[in-house]
């Protein structure tokens, strides 16, 4: 009796087996490169086992309090002036009749990602320092008496870390706002609103979702940076990041250094979650472009 | 009024746009125009130009004298 083998009906959908070994790539690398990296993390900041007594000890060290608290105001601070500025520029390229304009603005947008991080700040340093440019400009305005005290506190780290991260914000609500139809602005405006109202009330709900998501991921950026706090912040403004390098380049205390990265690890994702939650998951995904 | 505030609305907003480019371009005009430094400390304004840190970059390159020498 010849035997008839039942021919598996063809299907669109992949199975799951398949799916798995498609997904198998992506789990190897993100096994690799995140987990084991996390992992290794809270070995070392809970050498002898599970223990959260050592959370509770880094959180009763005021200074550690501190620069947790100033790296996430200061990153705070860059996320909501990035994604304003960013917002003005994204519409001064989209509405400016102007070519030349335009190519300004794409050029300046360039600048800060052709130079080099120490190259930046130290621009940065000659011109806010006591005797720089922008003090001699004031004083020689006469707008302020003495010169100021712009280096060395929270706005240079603001100011450093913006300008760096001002480029990140202006591409991709730029990219949103190709996708708003003007004619509805025009007719707003027809209709008796200003363009203020036109835009706050048109515009921004299409793009707002763009906008906070741009604005977390600059969020979660910022938290990370070191060089700027270092060099504009001096020591008055620590960061977490510069508080790891001290634990360990100089005391070798790699349990605190685990301990504050696990802290900037967890409170980064509990801003993206807390976007998430915001915008909702749909719109998130729209917002980076993820499918 | 209406034709007024529309006017100090676009002043306003073309004052923020220059700020921001401004914001952007001066510092990388600075490191360019330091470039032409022949000072052996950076200061602004230079008190002497030239090129001398383009010589030294190609003469690092082409490896006639070691780098941080000049």
């Amino acid at each position: 009796v010849p035997v008839v083998r039942a021919r598996r009906s063809w299907s669109p959908e992949p199975s799951l087996a398949i799916g798995a070994l498609l997904y198998l790539p992506l789990a190897i690398v993100l096994a690799v490169l995140l987990g084991y990296p996390i992992l290794r993390l809270f070995g070392a900041a809970m050498p002898d086992g599970f223990n959260l007594a050592a959370f509770s000890d880094y959180f009763a060290n005021a200074a550690r309090v501190r620069a947790l608290v100033v790296t996430f105001r200061d990153s705070a601070a860059v996320a909501v002036a990035a994604t304003f500025m960013g917002f003005v520029l994204a519409w001064a390229l989209i509405s400016s009749p102007s070519r030349p304009l335009r190519g300004l603005i794409w050029v300046a947008v360039s600048l800060p990602l052709l130079m080099g991080t120490v190259v930046k700040n130290y621009a940065l340093l000659i011109i806010l320092q006591r005797r720089g440019i922008l003090n001699s400009l004031l004083v020689g305005t006469g707008l302020v008496a003495q010169p100021l005290q712009l280096l060395y506190n929270e706005a240079a780290v603001v100011i450093g870390i913006l300008y760096t991260l001002l480029p990140f914000a202006v591409v991709p609500i730029f990219a949103a706002l190709l996708t708003v139809d003007f004619d509805m602005v025009r007719a707003a405006e027809s209709m008796g609103a200003s363009r203020l109202t036109a835009i706050r009330s048109v515009v921004l709900p299409i793009v707002r979702p763009v906008m906070i998501g741009t604005g977390m991921l600059i969020f979660v950026v910022a938290t990370g940076f070191y060089v700027v706090p270092v060099v504009l912040g001096g020591a008055t403004s620590p960061f977490i990041a510069t508080l790891i390098q001290n634990d360990m380049e100089q005391f070798f205390d790699m349990k605190s250094a685990a301990i504050a990265a696990i802290v900037l690890v967890v409170l980064s994702l509990v801003a993206v979650v807390g976007t998430l939650t915001i915008i909702g998951a749909d719109q998130f995904r729209k917002s980076t472009g993820s499918s | 009024v209406n034709r007024r505030s529309r006017l100090l609305g676009r002043l306003v907003y073309s004052v923020f746009v220059a700020f921001i480019l401004a914001f952007l371009i001066v510092p990388a005009a600075l490191v360019v125009s330091l470039s032409f430094s022949n000072d052996p400390l950076i200061a602004f304004p230079p008190h002497t130009w030239g090129f001398k840190n383009y010589v030294a970059l190609a003469l690092i390159h082409t490896g006639c004298i070691p780098l941080g020498s000049h």
